[in-house]
């Protein structure tokens, strides 16, 4: 009745994994993310889509700002620039200017992009820079283990709203869209 | 008479043309051939009925600084100019309307105020305007054409630089001013010349290209274009604007790029941006500015980044004083920021200066991989000089440490500990050259590491490399004048204050006191050994300087252990000549004047 399943060999896995080439996206130093976390896929998800696209590592550029989000630039075989707390927008405009051949992405939490760098979203989508802005929505500051963030929900305790979070989350697809990104 | 020493004053109403007046003036007598320094004072309002002032001083010999005393004062509206009577010097002249359109209250008029021993010329100068042209708007330019017959000014100069100026405008306009400049000339003849103010002829005739009339903030222009600047990110600012403004029309017919930003945090991070991508990129600010910078400019300190920021101080702190001088962040340039982040900092003296510095600040970044501030203030930003510039290009196009041709399997190291302790750099694009760079601290790789012994070795880099700034070629980055040898007293100086400090040293040398003065470029790091030589000659050293700290003075005492006399003025005018020589003169008696 059942159908024989095809075992899955760990071996052929992996070297699945490595022949279809991505991993050259990939730098040698380990994710310090935490075991489970989301960011693991975005990472795989861009080294996938750099390889797809045929983009050379040595044209792309990825700028990050502060947090955990942020330390994406180093687990990636490519030119990185992990920036200053909420900066990220205008330092990957700055190189996009500079040399319009490279392939630039920003990369940021929603402490950086929304709080602290919030007032640099609206004027990167009007400018339209031909960049790729990943923005990794958690919720929550975790590099500082917990306290409440722009887009944290209504109600939600942390460690700096230990009673609850009074402040409505913002509503980011709403923001950007408004602001004419694409 | 051979060598001519002629300065004007005209005084007026914003709205009045007073600073136009002035530019005319000192742009056609800049065409004649005259060396010219002139500075303007106007309101931080554009109308209203703030005060205007404009002060050319015309020379054949070059000089440094404005002068105290006047030889003629305009004015184009009593009621301001009546203050500035005094600085006319005896024997000198002061020009007004004798035919005010409405009754004066008593002792409102320039008549009841000219001193005995000046020479009043009264002129009227509406009504002459009036009948030249039908308006009176043209007063100024009357005015002018009053002054080249009084004083033998070269008129056609004036009538070139007239059309220039008007040149935008309907035909009628330019004509018309024209008319008005004859006009004046015209009333002249009808005036009996009794002041003793001569103008000789030229020294020289200017070469075309070779002499130019700038503005500090033009200066910079030219070096960032001639240094072959790629970006430029800015928000506007007074008294740096006119940086970015000049740069907007000249980098795009370049092929370079200039970019608004939202703010000035935006401004720097942009810049780093582009200078880690390979870019000679830079930002314009002031002081306020500086204060929203410092932390990107801790970055690029720490990530090594080339970038050069143009700073035009004004007085503060705070919103402070937009319109007025000071010389009051040098602290913010040298210190700003968190922890050691040692970076590079010039201060042109003169116009002639704020070229050179500009365009080194860009082979010095790009050497030395480092954010190289350059401190002017608005004295200097908005004077106006004649400089005489080298045909050829002075700066050299790329000054990058190359990253040598390495083994396949080795990774690339960012940030590999030198013998000069400056790495080999590599732009995004280079084959093999992947790294990232970051704010926080590192390995030789670039991997963050908060290792001590790590931490030790990379802050010692990031300080040791600019040694070799001290060394950069074809940059005075600190020079004596005056007197060789053991002095009674000396000047050390920065900035615009030293055009003021140098005059002040002549002035002083001709009274018979040893005297010399020093000029400190590059404030950070700070040439220890040549300013510990040049005080280890001088009995008493005097700091003139536009704060109230005296910045300088406590930077060289802090590093030089020396006790040393201040002269820190917060006028938000520039430093008077006699300021200094009272105090020159006080030290050399053996006190300091109170």
């Amino acid at each position: 009745m059942n159908e024989p399943v095809k075992p899955v060999y760990l071996e052929e896995k992996l070297e699945e994994i490595r022949s279809d080439g991505h991993l050259a996206y990939r730098s040698k130093s380990l994710p310090t993310w935490c075991p489970g976390c989301g960011y693991f896929s975005v990472s795989e998800g861009v080294t996938k889509a750099l390889k797809e696209l045929h983009i050379p590592t040595k044209d792309v550029v990825v700028v990050s700002g502060i947090g955990c989000a942020s330390r994406f630039p180093f687990f990636l075989e490519a030119y990185g620039f992990h920036t200053l707390h909420g900066r990220t927008l205008p330092v990957a405009t700055g190189v996009k200017v500079a040399n319009d051949a490279l392939t630039v992405v920003a990369v940021g939490g929603d402490g950086d992009g929304f709080a602290i760098g919030g007032g640099h979203i609206s004027h990167a989508a009007r400018r339209n820079v031909d960049m790729t802005y990943i923005l990794m929505d958690n919720g929550i500051y975790g590099l500082t283990k917990g306290q409440t963030s722009p887009t944290s929900a209504l109600g939600f305790k942390t460690s700096t709203t230990p009673y609850e979070n009074r402040d409505q989350p913002l509503r980011p697809l709403m923001m950007l869209l408004s602001y004419g990104a694409s | 008479m051979d060598s001519t020493d002629l300065q004007i004053i005209i005084c007026g109403s914003a709205g009045d043309g007073t600073i136009a007046a002035g530019d005319i003036l000192k742009r056609a007598m800049a065409r004649a051939g005259y060396k010219v320094i002139a500075f303007d004072l106007y309101p931080a309002e554009i109308r209203g009925f703030g005060k205007c002032v404009a002060r050319v001083r015309v020379t054949t010999e070059q000089v440094y600084s404005l002068k105290r005393r006047s030889d003629v004062l305009v004015s184009l509206d009593d009621s301001h100019a009546i203050e500035h009577v005094g600085e006319v010097r005896d024997f000198g002249a002061v020009i007004f309307e004798n035919a005010p359109i409405a009754r004066l209250r008593e002792g409102r008029h320039m008549s009841a105020h000219v001193k005995p021993g000046q020479v009043p010329y009264g002129l009227a100068q509406r009504e002459v305007c009036e009948r030249a042209t039908s308006s009176s708007r043209s007063r100024n330019i009357v005015v002018l054409g009053f002054l080249a017959r009084m004083y033998g000014l070269p008129v056609a100069a004036f009538h070139e630089i007239i059309a220039d100026k008007f040149k935008t405008k309907a035909p009628v306009v330019g004509e018309s001013n024209i008319r008005a400049f004859d006009a004046g000339f015209e009333a002249a003849t009808a005036y009996f010349k009794l002041d003793d103010v001569t103008l000789g002829p030229p020294s020289h005739v200017a070469e075309g290209a070779d002499t130019v009339m700038m503005t500090g903030n033009g200066a910079v222009v030219q070096g960032c274009l001639d240094a072959g600047i790629g970006s430029f990110f800015g928000y506007p600012i007074t008294p740096a604007t006119t940086i970015m403004e000049r740069l907007a029309v000249e980098m795009p017919k370049a092929g370079a790029r200039l970019l608004q930003t939202e703010d000035e945090i935006s401004a720097i991070a942009a810049t780093i941006g582009a200078g880690y991508a390979g870019s000679r990129a830079a930002t314009a600010t002031s002081g306020p500015g500086l204060a929203l910078m410092v932390e990107m400019l801790g970055l690029g300190v720490m990530a090594e980044v080339p970038c050069v920021i143009f700073v035009s101080q004004r007085g503060g702190p705070s919103t402070g004083m937009p319109t007025k001088t000071e010389q009051s962040d040098l602290n913010l340039a040298v210190f700003g920021g968190a922890g050691d982040a040692q970076r590079i900092v010039l201060a042109p003296t003169n116009v002639e200066g704020c070229y050179r510095c500009a365009g080194k600040a860009f082979e010095l970044a790009e050497k030395f991989q480092t954010p190289v501030v350059i401190l002017l203030d608005l004295y200097l930003s908005n004077r106006y000089e004649t400089v005489i510039f080298s045909k050829d290009n002075i700066f050299e196009p790329n000054c990058s440490k190359a990253v040598e041709k390495q083994d396949p399997g080795q990774a690339y190291q960012r940030f590999q500990l030198t013998d000069d302790f400056v790495s080999p750099r590599a732009v995004p694009g280079d084959v093999g050259g992947m790294h990232t760079v970051t704010g926080l601290e590192h390995n030789e790789l670039g991997r963050p590491s908060d290792s001590g012994e790590m931490h030790t070795r990379m802050s010692a880099k990031r300080h040791r490399k600019l040694e070799g700034a001290l060394a950069h070629g074809d940059l005075n980055i600190c020079k004596r004048f005056g007197d060789e040898g053991p002095v009674d007293v000396g000047i050390l100086a920065w900035g615009s204050t030293f055009g003021e400090s140098l005059e002040a040293m002549m002035a002083a040398q001709a009274e018979g006191i040893r005297c010399s003065a020093m000029k400190v470029v590059m404030l950070s790091p700070l040439p220890v050994d040549l300013i510990a030589g040049f005080l280890a000659d001088c009995k008493e050293v005097l700091v003139p300087e536009l704060n109230y700290e005296g910045q300088l003075a406590n930077l060289v005492s802090g590093q030089l252990g020396r006790p040393l006399s201040r002269l820190s003025r917060v006028t938000g005018a520039p430093m008077q000549v006699e300021e200094i020589l009272e105090q020159v003169r006080a030290l050399a008696k053996g006190r300091a004047a109170a």
